[in-house]
C-alpha cells in the first residue's frame, strides 16, 4: 500500500516536470477601485487556459511604490518578468537597460497585429523609435461638470460647457458667489498645482512643448509656458477659479460639495465620480486653446531584460492575452480606462458600455484626435516636482511666472546633462 | 534610569561570597548566552541596517544613478555641490524651524500632562490612554485624516475658526501656514509618547523627598523647582536626545500632506534626500546628503552630551 503511494507520487512528480511549466511574476499597480480585482481574475483565467504558463499577479502598490520595488528588484538582479509602469516611469527603466525592446517578439509573432493599437497609445511606449511596452490601462483627463449648477445659473449643461479658453473665461464668473465676508464661496473651476499632467495639458493647448525638437533642452519657460501661467492668473483674478495646493483630491470636495461647477480628472475615475455625485453630473471633453491637446496617462506593460528566454516568451503570451480584443474591452468597461485596441470598440461589451454611459466615449475621441505621450525622459518625476513648485509659486505665492518657470527649466536642464553622460 | 542597577549589586555581593575563578567563569557563561540571544537581531541589524549604512559612505563618493548599472568615482564632488545647493540649505532651514518649534513644545506639553496625570486625578487611566492614543496611530493614516481637517473650505479647523468669528486660515495652501500646520500635527501625535516617559520618571522619584520638603514648609512651586525638575533631569535628557534625533528625521507627514510644498516651505532634509534618491534618482548625491545628516546628528548628540548630559545627575 505504502509502496503504491510512493510510486504514485513519483509518477505525478515526473509528469509535472515533463509538462515544464514556466512560472512568471506579474507586478501590477491598480487600486481596488481601478480594476485590481479584475486583474487578479484575469491572471487566474489565463492560468486556467494555459497548461504551460503560470502567471502570478502581484500587487506592487501605487505607481510610485511599484517603481521603488522594481528598482530594488532590478538592482538585485531579480525583477518580475512583467512590470506595469505608469507612463512617466518607463523611460528610467529603458535608460537603465532593465526592460526589453519588444520589436523582436512582435516581428516574430504572426498572430499579433500591432496596427490594431491606436498610434497615440503606441507613442507612449516608443523611445527613440523602439517599442518597449504594450499599453494596458491608458486614460486622458476629461472635464466633469455639475449639471444642476449649470441650470441654476441659466446655462445649458449639454451645450454650454466651455470648449475654448475664451469660453471658460467668459462663462466663468456666472458661477461666482460670495459669502458675507466677500470671499469667493462658489466658482466655476479649480486650479490644483498637481498632478502635473494638468500643466502638460494647458501647455500643449497653448501650443508649447516641454522639450525642444532636438530633445536637448527644456523650453516650457518660453512664451507658451508663460501664457499658461498668465491665463491661470486671469482665471483667478476674474473669480472663475481658485488655486489649490497639491493633488486634485484637494479640489474634489469643493466640486462634490457644490462649491465648484467643473473639475478635471482622469477618465479612469468616470464610474466612481458618477456614483459619488449627489447631483446631476456630466462629463465633457477637455477644452482647447491655441490647439486641442490632451496628455495620455495610465500605465503600460513591460518585459524585463533579466528574464530568461522561456520567461520572456511566457511574459509575451501573457501580455498578448490580457490585451486581446475581448479582455481589453472587458477591462475598459469595468473601469474607466481605455480599451487599447480599436477592434475592442466594436465588441458587444463596449457597445453596451457606451450605451449605458455615453460619456465613456469622450476619452477615445480626444486620444485619437489629439492625445499625446507625456515627455519620455528618465528623470521626469523630478521635472514634475519642479513644475509643481513653479505652479505653487505662481498660484499660491504671487511670484513672477517667467522667473518661476525659468528656475524649473534650469533644474530640468541640469538633469538632462546628468543623464547625457 | 539607575546606573546603579541590580546586576552590579549582585556581582558585588557575589565577589565577597565566592572564589574569584568561579565568578569569572559564570560571567563568561552569562555573556556568552547574552551574545547568543543578541545574535538573531544582530544579524538582521547588521545586514539590513549597518551594512547599507556603511555603503552609503562609498556611494556618496560616486555619481551613481539609481538603476543605471554603472557609476564613476567622483571624490568629494557631491559634498562640494551640497555646499552651494540652495535647495539643500532651504531644507536645512526648514528642518531647524521644525525642530526648534516642535521639540520645546512637545517637552513642555508632555511634562505638563505627566505632572497633571501623575497625581490622584479622577479617571486617570482614561486620560492617560486618551493622550497616548495618537502615538499608536499610523503616521500616514493620521496625515491623510489631518489633510482633511486642514482643508481650506470643508475642513474642521476652519469651520471651528469661522464659528468663533475668526478668519479662516489657508493651512496647507499657504507657504506661511504649512509648516505650523505640520508642527501642530506632530505635537499632537508625539506628545503622548514623551508623556509616558515622564510619567515613568515621576514614579521613580522617592516620596520621602516630597515629605521632607513638606515638613520644611516648601510650596508647590518649590517642590517642582527643587525636587521634581532636578530629579527628572535624566528623563528630560533622554527625551531631548530622542526628540532631537526623531525630529530631524521627520518625513512621513511631509510626504503625505504637503509633498514639501507649497513652494518648498515644508521641504525638510530627509524629504529632499528622498526626492534626490527616488525622483531624479541621483543616488550618489542623496547618499552625500544622508552622510551630512548623519555627521550633523552625531555632532548634535555629542554636544548635548557634553553641555547637558554632563550636568545630569543620576544619583538618588
Amino acid at each position: 500500500m505504502k509502496l503504491k503511494l510512493v510510486l504514485l507520487c513519483l509518477v505525478l512528480t515526473g509528469l509535472s516536470i515533463a509538462t515544464a511549466q514556466t512560472r512568471i511574476e506579474v507586478w501590477y499597480s491598480l487600486g481596488q477601485n481601478f480594476g485590481a480585482p479584475l486583474f487578479e481574475e484575469f491572471s487566474e483565467r489565463f492560468n486556467a487556459e494555459r497548461d504551460d504558463i503560470v502567471a502570478d499577479a502581484i500587487y506592487a502598490g501605487v505607481y510610485a511604490d511599484t517603481v521603488q520595488k522594481a528598482q530594488a528588484a532590478v538592482a538585485a538582479g531579480n525583477p518580475p518578468a512583467v512590470l506595469m509602469l505608469e507612463q512617466t516611469r518607463g523611460p528610467a527603466f529603458v535608460d537603465a537597460q532593465a526592460v526589453l525592446s519588444l520589436e523582436q517578439l512582435i516581428s516574430s509573432d504572426p498572430d499579433f497585429d500591432l496596427s490594431d493599437f491606436p498610434e497615440p497609445l503606441l507613442e507612449t511606449c516608443r523611445i527613440d523609435g523602439t517599442l518597449y511596452c504594450i499599453p494596458f490601462n491608458p486614460s486622458t483627463p476629461i472635464v466633469f461638470h455639475n449639471k444642476d449648477m449649470f441650470r441654476e445659473v441659466g446655462l445649458d449643461p449639454e451645450t454650454d460647457v466651455p470648449e475654448t479658453w475664451d469660453e471658460l473665461l467668459a462663462i466663468g464668473d456666472d458661477f461666482a458667489r460670495y459669502n458675507d465676508n466677500g470671499e469667493l464661496e462658489r466658482r466655476a473651476f479649480g486650479l490644483p498645482t498637481a498632478p502635473t499632467w494638468l500643466f502638460d495639458t494647458w501647455l500643449g493647448q497653448a501650443g508649447g512643448t516641454h522639450l525642444n525638437e532636438q530633445g536637448d533642452a527644456f523650453v516650457f519657460n518660453d512664451e507658451h509656458g508663460v501664457r499658461v501661467a498668465e491665463f491661470w492668473l486671469e482665471l483667478i483674478e476674474n473669480d472663475v477659479a481658485r488655486p489649490f495646493q497639491g493633488a486634485q483630491n484637494n479640489a474634489s470636495p469643493d466640486f462634490f460639495g457644490g462649491r465648484q461647477a467643473m473639475m478635471v480628472a482622469s477618465t479612469a475615475s468616470l464610474e466612481s465620480r458618477f456614483e459619488q455625485a449627489e447631483f446631476d453630473i456630466g462629463a465633457a471633453p477637455f477644452w482647447c486653446g491655441e490647439q486641442c491637446y490632451v496628455p495620455i496617462g495610465g500605465a503600460n506593460l513591460f518585459i524585463t531584460e533579466k528574464s530568461s528566454e522561456a520567461e520572456r516568451q511566457a511574459a509575451w503570451e501573457f501580455i498578448k492575452w490580457i490585451t486581446s480584443t475581448e479582455n481589453t474591452a472587458e477591462f475598459a468597461a469595468a473601469t474607466g480606462y481605455m480599451a487599447v485596441r480599436r477592434s475592442a470598440l466594436e465588441t458587444e461589451t463596449m457597445r453596451e458600455q457606451f450605451q449605458r454611459r455615453p460619456e465613456a466615449r469622450i476619452t477615445y475621441e480626444q486620444m485619437e484626435s489629439h492625445g499625446h505621450p507625456r515627455p519620455l525622459v528618465p528623470f521626469w518625476n523630478d521635472v514634475q516636482s519642479q513644475i509643481t513648485v513653479a505652479s505653487e509659486k505662481v498660484l499660491l505665492d504671487n511670484q513672477d511666472p517667467q522667473r518661476a518657470l525659468d528656475e524649473a527649466v534650469a533644474e530640468a536642464d541640469r538633469l538632462l546633462r546628468v543623464y547625457a553622460r | 534610569m539607575h546606573v546603579d542597577d541590580g546586576i552590579d549589586k549582585a556581582s558585588r555581593t557575589g565577589r565577597a561570597a565566592r572564589p574569584l575563578a568561579r565568578v569569572s567563569l559564570k560571567r563568561h557563561r552569562e555573556s556568552l548566552s547574552a551574545l547568543l540571544f543578541l545574535l538573531p537581531a544582530g544579524i538582521i541589524l547588521f545586514t539590513f541596517q549597518f551594512l547599507p549604512a556603511v555603503d552609503v559612505f562609498r556611494l556618496s563618493l560616486t555619481d551613481r544613478l539609481l538603476i543605471r548599472p554603472f557609476s564613476n568615482f567622483v571624490g568629494l564632488d557631491n559634498y562640494q555641490r551640497l555646499m552651494t545647493d540652495g535647495r539643500f540649505w532651504n531644507s536645512v532651514g526648514n528642518t531647524f524651524y521644525f525642530v526648534l518649534a516642535s521639540v520645546p513644545l512637545q517637552i513642555a506639553l508632555a511634562l505638563s500632562l505627566a505632572l497633571g496625570l501623575a497625581g490622584k486625578v479622577r479617571a486617570v487611566g482614561f486620560f492617560r490612554t486618551t493622550f497616548f492614543l495618537p502615538v499608536v496611530a499610523s503616521m500616514v493614516a493620521v496625515s491623510v485624516v489631518w489633510e482633511w481637517l486642514y482643508h481650506p473650505s470643508v475642513g474642521l479647523f476652519n469651520a471651528v475658526i469661522e464659528l468663533a468669528g475668526g478668519t479662516p486660515v489657508q493651512w496647507l495652501q499657504s507657504s506661511q501656514w504649512a509648516m505650523p500646520a505640520i508642527i501642530i500635527l506632530i505635537v499632537w501625535k508625539g506628545t503622548g509618547y514623551y508623556m509616558v516617559i515622564y510619567l515613568a520618571g515621576l514614579m521613580d522619584i522617592p516620596k520621602q523627598y516630597y515629605e521632607a520638603a513638606h515638613i520644611d514648609g516648601a510650596r508647590k512651586w518649590d517642590l517642582f523647582r527643587y525636587i521634581t525638575w532636578p530629579m527628572l533631569a535624566p528623563t528630560s535628557y533622554l527625551v531631548l536626545v530622542l526628540q532631537v534625533i526623531n525630529s530631524f528625521q521627520v518625513f512621513a507627514v511631509v510626504y503625505v500632506m504637503t509633498g514639501g510644498g507649497p513652494v518648498r516651505s515644508t521641504e525638510v532634509v530627509v524629504f529632499y534626500l528622498y526626492q534626490r534618491a527616488f525622483e531624479s534618482f541621483e543616488f550618489g548625491y542623496a547618499s552625500a546628503i544622508s552622510v551630512a545628516m548623519f555627521l550633523f546628528l552625531v555632532t548634535a548628540t555629542i554636544l548635548q552630551r557634553v553641555f547637558i548630559g554632563s550636568k545630569v545627575s543620576y544619583e538618588r
